[in-house]
């Protein structure tokens, strides 16, 4: 398969995609430096008061939460046999370990010790703490993803014998990938539980864990269709599968995301009455909860409905961007737009440009890795040299 | 067509957003007050609700547009004179009759004004049952005090059954009693009671009769209008009498304060003095005019509302007992600084300063002269001596600051003063050196008191909650200048800062 | 409590929640009432008088700068302070003078509470609470995920932004080194108005309701931090609602771990039942996969069996008739000859 234009074209090295990319990665590299020497205040407007901002709230929560398509169509192709959804397994995977690895490189420009980020597994342990299962959960299905990227890189290397034995492991892998998956996507949420006082009512629920693990699915399934939007047209010449196929598998994700946003609403509902908070929905919070809810949860749910029934693409790609905004919003407000809601507007957290761009950078990065992987590698298309995975 | 979604998405989100936030917070003003002349007509509770909110009847705009046709209009008017009671309802009874005449009443008089081409009130429904927003009533209580009582007894003097009588339940009619006259309020309640008249109908039909009926005759009289009497400026405004002659009613001067089956000392009292320190009687008979070991005696019945003799005159958080008012005298600016900080009470020969008369026996005790008991006087304020240092230059703890030079002699005569003046301190203290206990608490007074350190340690025993030295010190003169509004209250108002060596 | 890596795989395979068997978790009936004799410091706002002494002394026995407004500068009232990297502890008024009613003043630091959220959600266990009361810090362990900071209801920590070599959580210690030399806490020795007293938290709770008891008109009838969210080591008494005093008032008993971290007790159930329940499904899913083979197959095998019925059929048919053509046709062909023959006959 071709590689990119770098070779044929006559900017040479200086794309347009490169330059940009190259521009922002230069940036965040800059800003990151800083950081480092001179500590988090000189980057970030983080406070004692709000000791988590952007990059906690972006490339950790929203983070994990987007890189949940790995997990929802892996297991939905080799643990429920939906072998329809086969194409697109591989790239989910590989958004997926680019995301968890986001996770871990945005961990480590919050962290105030990063060189220290395996103290809670080599030196003393916490496991009191639901952040320690989430280290260990995040770090045990990195690992996971990282195998299960291995048969394209093996597959691009040639090495059969290795090809095979990773392929032997994809049930097991799923499984663990499955149940890593539902412990830290909820725990995630359950990392909230402890601050009752801190965290509007409306968002802190009892019911939080349950609700992070349900919406990171649906971000992962709209995560796929938005990811296969670029992908299908920047990597139109590797598709093998027709632009029939195609449409069926956004359809059917597209069906997918609509139930489990329905799922979604009725355990936000639930959630609501169980707490009997509905007099706080005339408030202005409550008005800016029922923007999040209903603009970008039952909103987006309506619109993959009409898309399944009236086979619109555009509407299914629409719906599966607002999903994915929607959660992106969910994890903003639950660390720190909605979080220290009582404390005066001064001592308020908003995200310094710094922590813009180093998060910009990240996901860069991430996307620069994964062009120059889908370049290469059989991601988008089987190599014809293996039978296609089970 | 995918764009009409999108606005459709949009024009539903900005709804979204407008419309909870527009009932969302409800301004909390402050309640409406409603005019001491408006009268707001609500049903008594047994006529059931309202269907529409109640009409808030301006009265002093009504006796004003019908001054010429005066009161008999609407009110009716007996042999004794004007009553509260409107013609119009009279002998009407239930709910659908009454609102018939009321409606008949006041929109027959409108519009027949408006046929005579006068100015008239509302004819509508919505016009007389406006929705406003929940009031509260400006109208204040009526104040009958001391002085005004005065300037009615010098009006008609020895003619107390102008305005007194008792209810004879055996002839079943009013009539006069020497000797037994009481407040209105003894017998007259919230609401009428068959022929019971109210408070408010009682006084009115007493009071405002009466004033008619002298303003009648060209004579000077009280008030006749609502505001005259339940307005707060205009109960401001009622002319003081400057001295105001004692109100006889056959009390005594000195009595013995004693109960049947008491052992313990009677206590003289000084009614004759007490009775200018309050304005009305009630002040301390708050229910009739009687003694209180009437109602009030050794074990607790129903008549004193479980409320012993003991309590009745001990308890200070009352209104009506001798403790509360007294306690209360010691809250003033004057008193505060010693008796408003360490506690005092159950300090060893209070109880001596009024049970100090014979025990009871079977005898009737020598009667009281007026003016006992007899206040004590104190002696002189000693000169100043080793015993009463006239400075005292506290240093144990100088630190940070130099030690303090606490003008001892000065503070003793400040404080010696307004007790030396006041009857209420110089019983209670008794002697000069009661006030030493202020400062110098937990020890013995008169003697030379024992040091501070002796029982505050350097740092607080939490166990007993007593105050390490540094707090106590800080406590107790800190705490007194700020009770009685003393300005010294900084640190270097008591002692200066030292000098820091580089 | 350290762990090897042997103990750490051995972790893995039983699960998060069992390591938490020295607290009280939910799920038992027992209930840990603290470390008796563990001290605590009472502080009566009503004897406040914002002189801040507290602050200059608390600086003093923690090396830190000496706070820069004096006690009379009241402009640094105007507006509310919380505990920084160099301020432990600072006074705040809460309401200003009234004619005859004083400003109301409180002291924040660290509550210290009994069962602090900071331990429990610290993934490297830096926190301890330690008999005597007070809660002591690692920083040889810290990795500096400030969940400790983002975790106190009370506001109380804060972090070293301005370090990239040895950033730390920094908070008041109530004095742990003097406590344990019978001293007391540098605040409670300061404060010239007996706000702050230092003692047996069980003696400061009866002292505590002794003085509601003796002065009711003066203080909230309540004891803040004798329950709220489990207990803290400072308490509060107050003439004004603790509301106003930016206190959360009327929240519930329970402990924050335990609210905050009894979900965990779910991850030992996913590790055991999700590998059976996966497993399952996708043994349905083979299941049916093999079935829908064995169906086509069977299928197929009728399909074949039919055809060879179907010619078999045929082919008997076409024997069935060839022999009755070649019958007729050996029929024509005798009858024929007969016909030549007796045309020819014997001449």
């Amino acid at each position: 398969m071709s590689v990119a234009t770098a070779d044929g074209g006559r900017n040479g090295i200086f794309t347009p995609f490169n330059l940009v990319t190259g521009v922002i990665l230069l940036g965040g590299a800059i800003i990151l430096t800083i950081r480092f020497t001179t500590g988090l205040a000189s980057t970030t407007n983080l406070s004692n008061t709000n000791p988590w901002g952007l990059w906690i709230g972006f490339d950790v929560m929203a983070g994990v939460a987007l890189a949940a398509g790995g997990f929802v169509i892996s297991s939905a192709v080799f643990l429920f046999g939906m072998k329809e959804y086969q194409s697109v397994v591989r790239p989910a995977l590989l958004t997926g370990f680019l995301g968890y690895a986001l996770v871990v490189l945005g961990l480590l420009a919050d962290l105030g010790r990063p060189w220290r980020l395996p103290f809670p597994f080599i030196k003393q342990a916490g496991p009191t703490s639901p952040l320690f299962e989430v280290s260990l959960c995040v770090a045990l299905y990195l690992t996971v993803l990282f195998i299960e990227t291995t048969p394209a890189v093996f597959e691009w290397l040639g090495l059969k014998w290795w090809r095979q034995l990773v392929g032997k492991l994809t049930i097991v892998l799923t499984m663990f990938g499955l149940i890593l998956s539902t412990m830290h996507q909820s725990t995630l949420g359950a990392m909230y539980m402890v601050t009752p006082t801190k965290l509007h009512p409306l968002w802190y629920s009892s019911q939080i864990p349950v609700q992070f693990f349900i919406s990171a699915i649906a971000a992962g399934i709209s995560m796929i269709i938005v990811e296969g939007w670029v992908s299908h047209s920047a990597f139109h010449h590797q598709a093998q599968i027709s632009d029939e196929e195609f449409r069926n598998i956004n359809f059917g994700l597209a069906k997918g995301g609509a139930v489990v946003l329905v799922t979604y609403l009725a355990v936000k509902v639930v959630a609501l009455s169980l707490e009997n908070e509905w007099r706080l929905l005339a408030t202005s919070w409550g008005a800016w909860y029922l923007v999040e809810l209903i603009g970008f949860v039952v909103a987006p749910c309506i619109l993959f409905v009409v898309a399944y029934r009236e086979r619109r693409l555009g509407l299914a790609r629409l719906a599966a961007a607002m999903t994915v905004l929607g959660v992106v919003l969910n994890r903003f407000n639950v660390t720190f737009i909605a979080f220290n809601w009582q404390v005066p507007q001064e001592m308020r957290y908003a995200p310094a440009w710094t922590e813009v761009w180093v998060t910009v950078s990240l996901i860069t990065f991430a996307v620069v890795v994964f062009r120059w992987v889908a370049t290469r590698m059989p991601i988008m298309y089987d190599h014809p040299d293996y039978p296609a995975l089970h | 067509m995918t764009a009409k979604y999108v606005a459709l998405l949009v024009t539903g989100l900005v709804l979204i957003g407008t419309v909870p936030c527009a009932p969302a917070v409800a301004a909390e003003s402050a309640l409406r007050g409603i005019p001491p002349a408006t009268v707001v007509m609500q049903f008594p509770e047994e006529l059931g609700a309202m269907q529409r909110p109640a009409v808030e009847f301006d009265h002093a705009a009504h006796t004003e547009a019908l001054k010429a046709e005066g009161c008999e209009k609407c009110h009716v008017v007996d042999d004794k004179g004007l009553t509260p009671a409107l013609t119009s309802t009279l002998a009407v009874d239930g709910r659908n009759p009454l609102i018939d005449v009321y409606h008949d009443t006041c929109m027959g008089c409108h519009e027949q004004r408006v046929v005579d081409g006068l100015k008239a009130g509302p004819v509508t429904c919505g016009e007389c049952h406006q929705k406003r927003a929940p009031g509260e009533s400006e109208r204040v209580a009526m104040a009958f005090d001391y002085s005004l009582h005065a300037r009615h007894v010098l009006t008609y003097p020895e003619k107390c059954d102008t305005c007194h009588h008792v209810y004879d339940e055996v002839e079943k009619k009013l009539r006069y009693e020497k000797g037994k006259e009481e407040a209105c309020r003894a017998c007259h309640g919230a609401v009428d009671v068959e022929k019971n008249l109210s408070l408010a109908n009682a006084s009115h039909r007493q009071c405002i009769a009466c004033h008619l009926d002298r303003a009648g005759q060209q004579l000077d009289g009280g008030p006749v209008e609502c505001a005259g009497c339940h307005d707060a400026a205009k109960l401001g405004g009622i002319k003081q009498l400057e001295e105001i002659p004692r109100l006889v009613r056959g009390q005594p001067d000195s009595l013995w304060v004693k109960a049947p089956g008491a052992t313990s000392a009677m206590v003289a009292f000084n009614h004759l003095s007490h009775e200018p320190r309050e304005k009305f009687c009630t002040t301390c008979h708050h229910d009739r005019l009687r003694s209180c070991a009437e109602c009030h005696g050794l074990t607790a019945v129903l008549d004193g509302g479980g409320v012993t003799m003991e309590r009745a005159h001990h308890l200070e958080s009352s209104d009506y007992s001798c403790a509360g008012c007294h306690r209360r005298a010691t809250s003033g600016r004057d008193c505060a600084g010693c008796h408003d900080g360490v506690s005092l009470a159950g300090e060893q020969g209070a109880c001596k300063v009024c049970h100090d008369g014979p025990r009871p026996s079977k005898e009737e005790p020598p009667p009281l002269q007026t003016g006992s008991p007899q206040v004590v006087e104190l002696a002189e304020l000693p000169a100043a001596s080793d015993d009463f240092p006239e400075k005292v230059k506290i240093d144990v703890l100088a630190n940070e600051y130099e030690a303090s030079e606490m003008p001892h002699m000065k503070i003793l005569a400040k404080l010696d003063a307004p007790i030396r003046a006041s009857r209420l301190g110089r019983q209670f203290h008794g002697t000069v050196e009661a006030m030493c206990a202020g400062c110098h608490h937990h020890s013995p007074v008169g003697e030379r008191p024992p040091r501070c350190a002796a029982c505050h340690g350097p740092t607080a025993a939490a166990t007993v909650d007593r105050p390490g030295l540094k707090v106590a010190y800080h406590r107790q003169c800190i705490g007194c200048h700020q009770r009685m509004g003393i300005d010294k209250q900084g640190c270097t108002d008591c002692h200066a800062e030292k000098e820091v060596t580089p | 409590m350290s762990m090897s890596r042997r103990g750490f795989v051995g972790a893995l395979a039983v699960g998060a929640g069992a390591f938490s068997s020295d607290t009280a978790d939910a799920g038992t009936i027992e209930h840990f009432e603290g470390y008796p004799d563990r001290y605590g410091l009472l502080h009566d706002t009503t004897l406040c008088v914002g002189c801040r002494s507290c602050e200059v002394a608390c600086a003093k026995v923690n090396a830190l700068p000496k706070p820069k407004q004096k006690a009379g500068d009241l402009d640094i009232f105007e507006s509310v302070r919380r505990t920084t990297t160099t301020a432990y502890t600072v006074v705040n008024r809460y309401q200003e003078a009234d004619g005859e009613t004083p400003p109301v003043y409180r002291k924040l630091q660290c509550m210290h509470c009994n069962e602090p959220c900071c331990a429990a959600v610290c993934l490297v266990h830096a926190f301890t609470k330690t008999p005597e009361g007070p809660i002591l810090y690692d920083p040889e362990v810290c990795i500096g995920c400030r969940y400790c900071i983002m975790a106190c209801p009370y506001y109380a920590l804060a972090y070293d932004y301005d370090n990239p070599i040895d950033p730390q959580v920094l908070r008041c210690t109530m004095c742990y080194s003097r406590i344990r030399d019978g001293l007391n806490p540098g605040c409670a020795d300061a404060c010239p108005a007996g706000a702050i007293t230092f003692g047996r938290r069980d003696d400061l709770l009866k002292v505590a309701r002794d003085r509601i008891r003796k002065f009711p008109d003066r203080y909230i009838n309540h004891v803040f931090g004798e329950y709220e969210f489990g207990g803290t080591s400072w308490l509060m008494l107050a003439g004004v609602p603790f509301r106003e005093l930016d206190l959360h008032d009327g929240v519930t008993h329970e402990s924050l771990p335990a609210i905050g971290t009894s979900y965990l007790s779910v991850v030992p159930l996913i590790v055991t039942i999700y590998p059976g329940l996966l497993a399952a499904f996708y043994a349905f899913t083979k299941r049916k996969d093999t079935l829908a083979k064995r169906e086509l197959e069977a299928a197929l095998a009728q399909a074949r069996e039919d055809a060879q019925e179907e010619m078999k059929v045929g082919l008997s048919k076409a024997a069935e008739k060839a022999k009755k053509d070649k019958e007729r046709a050996v029929e024509t062909a005798v009858k024929k000859a007969l016909a030549e023959q007796g045309e020819g006959g014997p001449s």
